[in-house]
């Protein structure tokens, strides 16, 4: 079976009231990625915070982190596309990350594209009512290739995020036109806690997921569960083959005491060694993402 | 168990290219929902065409077509709200069948919502190009809490139109906060051929949307594909309980020689009736779906 592919999603745009070891700083972030490498992730995804927690949506931050990462530890680098920037055309938000994938230093490994288009509201099933209404996630097609052609040129690998089917057979699409080529790593976004736009963390959910891999093709993919926690189903993920994306982003795993990000990532490796799966390093990842070789995209204009 | 719902989806803005049966006048659009509603069609939807096929907006042509159609049948009226082509003002696009619902006589017994935003870009797998990459039907939260508040006040049935597991769990909240009424119903609208926005239409592709209906509320389901055969799936779903939307708005069927609407239905309920359930009429789609009893 293949190796694991642990992913941390450490922050996002969480805030500490309910769990006190959200990083936010370059530095607090640099150091819980050195934690989650030590602890067996091979991969930080991570949104740039200021001190008080709030985004921090220039380049120059993000680069900081980058560099601050890179010298703690060898863990593969996933940063955010700045998901509070929604309201910027794809491409648009992508110009600075591409920048700073030309200097080392601030090179990213990894970079997120979300396949469709989904209403990003969250449902409040005690008063009944939705929190917000108003925002929709738009990922056009053409703003899609357009990004995975570019981010292909500069030889950053691609996580392709599905909430949905339809995004699902979006990167099928892809592989057949020859835009993207394999393998994909191949994110199933399961929401909880009110967030609808994706399939809920059971197994039901995930099932019907992997119900519509795209055959024929190398696909390694991988679960998360936004706003609910991703535990239950982390012997699945592992059994069926799956790579198990985690973190304090997404949940604050409050019935487990509060715990860390290295603990969370720990959990998991328990669970792998229990089943026999062995846990990739970021050099195995590359090999198994074809993250080692840029790919040459000659002939193909970045849309 | 019970009866089955059959929804003719006669034209959507499908073009003549293909099959040339596709009606898009008023009087076409009548005639074919009288011709469906004798094969066993209780429900028809369809989109006011020009002459030349191109989208129509206006009240007077929904209302020409909605007369025309009960002149000639008591089948239930499902008219569209313009889909992507009417895209410009999301908040105003409901104001067509809002306004004909103040007339008894041309209120719409039901309209559709789609729960959701979805990319509508088509793939040729033979030249391996997208068209259309551009599209997003875009409907926010905000804007389906308005629709199915002004449904409800002007006594029309929403039809819940689910493309993905999140469009259901968004139709799932809204039944919740009381926006929509039990029973519910929903179209479990898959795709195929050029679509890759929905579920495949496959067994497969509607078991993904189907096992996410919670089974304490009241939901009437039916399954359509855009661009591919919904026959193939008539036995699945009415083993389980589920009903019907098929029609050559959606899909040529040129391995059936190009049929007219009214041939599709025909074929869709005798599929029907040989796994034992029989067809429901309008005033047995009435109950099914908790509408009220005809006025007229």
């Amino acid at each position: 079976m293949k190796k694991l592919i642990i992913e941390a999603r450490i922050n996002e745009y969480e805030m500490r009231d309910r769990n006190p070891n959200v990083p936010w700083t370059a530095r607090e972030i640099a150091e819980d990625a050195r934690e989650c490498r030590q602890a067996g992730a091979s991969v930080v995804h991570f949104h740039p915070r200021g001190r008080d927690g709030a985004p921090e949506l220039g380049a120059d931050a993000c680069g900081e982190v980058i560099a601050r990462i890179k010298d703690l530890s060898d863990i593969l680098v996933h940063p955010t596309l700045g998901s509070l920037r929604k309201d910027l055309p794809l491409r648009e938000r992508l110009q600075p990350i591409l920048d700073l994938a030309a200097v080392s230093a601030t090179r990213p490994d990894f970079l997120p594209l979300c396949l469709s288009s989904p209403n990003w509201d969250f449902f409040d099933s005690t008063s009944n009512s939705f929190v917000s209404a108003d925002k929709v996630y738009i990922n056009p097609t053409d703003d899609l290739i357009g990004s995975v052609l570019a981010l292909r040129q500069a030889g950053i690998g691609l996580s392709c995020v599905s909430w949905e089917i339809g995004a699902t057979r979006r990167v099928a699409a892809f592989l057949d036109a020859g835009i993207l080529q394999g393998p994909v790593y191949l994110p199933f976004h399961l929401t909880s806690g009110g967030m609808l736009a994706g399939h809920p963390a059971t197994k039901e959910g995930l099932d019907a997921h992997l119900a519509f891999l795209p055959k024929g093709r190398s696909i390694a993919w991988a679960a998360l569960n936004l706003h609910g926690s991703i535990l239950p189903l982390v012997e699945q993920i592992i059994s069926a083959e799956g790579h198990v994306q985690i973190g304090l982003g997404d949940y604050h795993y409050g019935e487990l005491g509060a715990p860390s990000n290295a603990e969370l990532i720990r959990r998991v490796v328990d669970i792998a060694k229990r089943l026999g799966r062995e846990i990739a390093s970021p050099q195995e990842v590359r090999a198994m993402l074809g993250l080692t070789v840029p790919a040459p995209v000659a002939g193909l204009a970045a849309g | 168990m019970k009866k089955m719902i059959l929804e003719a989806r006669i034209n959507e803005y499908a073009m003549r290219d293909d099959n040339p049966h596709v009606p898009w006048t008023a009087d076409e659009i009548a005639e074919t929902a009288a011709r469906c509603r004798e094969e066993g069609a209780s429900i028809v939807h369809f989109h006011a065409r020009n002459p030349d096929g191109s989208p129509l907006h206006t009240v007077e042509a929904y209302a020409d077509i909605i007369r025309k159609i009960r002149r000639k049948c008591d089948i239930l009226v499902h008219p569209t709200l313009g889909w992507f082509s009417n895209d410009e003002d999301p908040g105003g696009r409901i104001s067509c069948v809002t306004t004909l619902a103040k007339d008894p006589a041309t209120r719409p017994d039901i309209a559709p919502i789609d729960t959701g935003t979805i990319n509508l870009e088509t793939y040729d797998s033979a030249s391996k190009t997208f068209s259309h990459a551009d599209r997003v039907y875009k409907n926010r939260t905000d804007t389906l809490e308005h629709y199915a508040r002004e449904f409800d006040a002007a006594g029309i049935k929403p039809a819940l139109v689910c493309w993905s597991v999140g469009f259901v769990r968004r139709a799932v909240a809204m039944i919740q906060m009381g926006l929509v009424s039990e029973p519910a119903y929903f179209l479990l609208n898959m795709t195929d051929g050029p679509y890759l926005t929905g579920h495949p239409g496959t067994a497969e592709g509607l078991e993904a949307l189907r096992r996410f209906l919670p089974t304490d509320l009241r939901i009437e389901w039916a399954s359509n594909v855009v661009g591919a055969n919904l026959l193939n799936l008539a036995e699945v779903s009415a083993r389980q309980g589920g009903h019907l939307a098929p029609g050559i708005g959606d899909y040529a069927y040129p391995e059936l020689g190009f049929p007219s609407n009214e041939e599709v239905i025909r074929t869709a309920a005798r599929i029907v009736r040989s796994t034992g359930r029989e067809i429901a009429s309008p005033d047995e789609t009435r109950e099914l779906l908790g509408l009220p009893g005809l006025e007229r």
